[in-house]
């Protein structure tokens, strides 16, 4: 049945992509951005990729889990805000892959990692500051850019990998990650109930 | 009414490009066209008859009267009549531009080069705009005879039962030129009626010769007809960004067809404005659909901010989230993680519940007191809830309530994984199988591994 339930999907959502571009020879762009728009934000509310991501994401945190339990816990602050964030990356490294590579944002994320640990590998051999042009390009640009625009702006630093995006290609990507955010935040508050509904249960039973 | 004209504009001498006679030149342009084309042929002689100043009077009056209709001299069918009415059009304009003493003098090296340019093709426009540089100097009538040859054979048909009380015929590519174009009275008849085909609806130029035309010696035809026009040079610069966005999708309509409004700005510098900005206002609109509480809000600045704070907070959700399984994570075993992961998503089997229920149960004492306090202060609701009634398949069930779009699991998770697997694979190249497979080996869910050897 599962392997039923995916090709099938897999295969309608492939037509449908190959059919746009036949349709949008004649149609204008407009119409055909929509539908992608439309797609893009249908596909994050699936069934199929939800569960596709809660999957994962509890494969992740199981790998994530069984690597920060090889470290020593004496420091359980610390280890919590480590953990924190290493979760957090696998979570999103998790519905960037979930996005199949289409998306500007989850490439970038993807990406990201690669790109730390090439950094990790060049800091090793020299100290260079990489973020130093960047802070100092943003220190530098104290004009006052029209609202609209600074807005803009800002929200391409929101979203990962798109900081120099024209702008209607930075609301498309602003669209797919809102969705794809949405249901992030919904796999993980489910997922997260279900482990919290074990752990306290059991110990107040305990005492 | 058009052929009386260029009968009656006969030219007597030999084909000679000379530059002054224009409409020697004419004639040697049309015997070139319209050797193959047998109607043509009794129109040279007519041509021989008249000299220049009959050329200039007649073309006056017939242009500025309201001409009767007469195709009985041409057999109007086909392609071949339409190019005809179409250079006889282009010879009247050659005349007009002699009225106002321009010299072709300087015309014609100025424009004999990028008119010679196009390749000549199969296109009429080329053919028919190619002679037109040698015809006249006057930059003024080079550009609106490119325009006059953009029309289509369609629009020539209709005309030349109608030709210059210009009917409301939409395919009338150069109505939105024609406004900027005439400062000369003659074309004032033309003026006042192209404005009534314009009202009712335009179209872009590119539409025009597109629907023409289905080769890329179009594209580029129409192309560099566009390029002639010194009016037109951000419509190309779009048409080419426009092309250079659909090129992948086919290559020969690279152009995205735009209509102007009624009522609103031809120029094609608003054209593009207006299309870029409705692209921008439809991706808005989407976004307003999706960020709660857009919809009171007006303006691109408000609704930035709205879903500014709103990517804000759900990043902040998330890493909020990723905290507390962080906390929670630590705390469990393999066994714990692999069999919650199955309930994930509210099953409607029954059977799953008990069973989570009682390997929760077995396995509680891996469980610590203070991330129990930790989880109570987090959401003593939720944990309340699962304290009182564990057993209760109807509160877990109840707990998966208020997430309706995560749909219940019909097989063990496990199959997705490993194919989510193979997903992964695809996309990067990170260790994630490789610990996973290790993980699945030590793995004490007997289903996992059976269900991966299925997949893999």
């Amino acid at each position: 049945m599962v392997e039923s339930l995916f090709p099938s999907i897999e295969n309608t959502g492939e037509s449908s992509r190959r059919k746009k571009p036949r349709i949008s020879e004649t149609a204008e762009a407009e119409i055909e951005a929509r539908r992608v728009n439309e797609e893009s934000l249908k596909r994050w509310k699936t069934n199929r990729v939800q569960q596709i991501y809660a999957c994962k994401l509890v494969e992740a945190l199981r790998r994530v889990r069984q690597r920060s339990s090889t470290t020593s816990n004496n420091e359980t602050d610390k280890l919590v805000s480590g953990a924190a964030r290493e979760i957090r990356d696998t979570a999103d490294r998790v519905l960037a892959a979930s996005a199949r590579g289409t998306t500007r944002w989850s490439r970038a994320i993807l990406a990201s990692r690669v790109r730390a640990k090439l950094k990790k590998h060049r800091k090793a051999k020299k100290s260079t500051g990489n973020c130093k042009s960047r802070k100092g390009l943003t220190e530098t640009n104290r004009i006052k850019l029209p609202a609209v625009e600074r807005k803009l702006k800002i929200l391409g630093r929101l979203v990962p990998g798109c900081r120099k995006v024209s702008v209607p290609n930075l609301l498309d990507e602003a669209t797919d990650y809102i969705a794809a955010l949405e249901m992030q935040v919904q796999a993980m508050e489910a997922l997260a109930e279900l482990l919290t509904a074990a752990a306290p249960r059991t110990t107040l039973t305990g005492t | 009414m058009e052929n009386e004209l260029f009968m009656n504009a006969g030219v007597s001498h030999p084909p000679v490009m000379t530059a002054p006679s224009s409409s020697s030149a004419m004639l040697k342009w049309v015997s070139m066209e319209t050797q193959p084309v047998d109607p043509s042929l009794s129109r040279n002689l007519f041509w021989e008859k008249s000299t220049e100043q009959s050329i200039f009077d007649s073309a006056l009056s017939s242009l500025v009267s309201s001409p009767t209709p007469s195709n009985s001299n041409f057999s109007v069918g086909g392609v071949g009549g339409e190019n005809v009415i179409m250079r006889e059009l282009i010879g009247k304009l050659g005349n007009i531009g002699d009225i106002y003493g321009i010299t072709a003098s300087n015309g014609n090296s100025c424009y004999a080069t990028p008119m010679s340019s196009p390749p000549p093709g199969s296109m009429m426009e080329t053919k028919t705009t190619t002679p037109m540089a040698e015809l006249s100097g006057d930059p003024g009538f080079a550009e609106r005879a490119a325009r006059f040859s953009c029309f289509g054979s369609r629009s020539f048909n209709s005309r030349t039962n109608s030709p210059f009380p210009i009917n409301n015929e939409p395919p009338i590519t150069t109505n939105e030129k024609m406004p900027r174009v005439s400062s000369s009275p003659v074309f004032k008849p033309l003026a006042s009626h192209v404005p009534a085909g314009e009202s009712s609806g335009e179209f872009s130029r590119k539409r025009r010769t597109k629907s023409k035309q289905n080769s890329p010696s179009a594209v580029s035809s129409s192309k560099e007809i566009e390029e002639k026009e010194d009016s037109d040079p951000k419509r190309c610069k779009k048409s080419e960004e426009n092309g250079d966005k659909t090129k992948s999708i086919d290559p020969y309509k690279d152009y995205i067809h735009v209509r102007a409004r009624r009522g609103q700005a031809t120029d094609s510098h608003s054209l593009a404005e207006r299309v870029r900005r409705e692209k921008i206002s439809e991706r808005m609109k989407l976004l307003q659909d999706l960020v709660p509480g857009c919809n009171k809000v007006t303006g691109k600045a408000l609704m930035l901010d709205e879903i500014i704070n709103y990517v804000q907070s759900l990043q902040r959700q998330v890493e909020f989230l990723s905290m507390k399984l962080s906390s929670v994570n630590t705390r469990l075993d393999f066994n714990m993680d692999a069999l919650l992961s199955k309930d994930i998503f509210p099953s409607s089997n029954n059977l799953m519940h008990h069973q989570q229920v009682l390997r929760l149960d077995s396995s509680a004492e891996t469980l610590l007191g203070d991330h129990h306090n930790k989880n109570l202060q987090l959401n003593p609701d939720i944990t309340s809830n699962n304290i009182i009634n564990p057993l209760e398949t109807s509160d877990t069930s109840r707990s998966f309530i208020h997430l309706p779009t995560l749909a219940h699991f019909s097989d063990s998770i496990s199959q997705y994984s490993t194919f989510s697997e193979d997903d992964l694979h695809s996309i990067i190249h990170m260790g994630f199988a490789q610990n996973r497979l290790q993980e699945l080996n030590q793995g004490s869910s007997n289903q996992v591994p059976s269900h991966m050897k299925a997949e893999l």
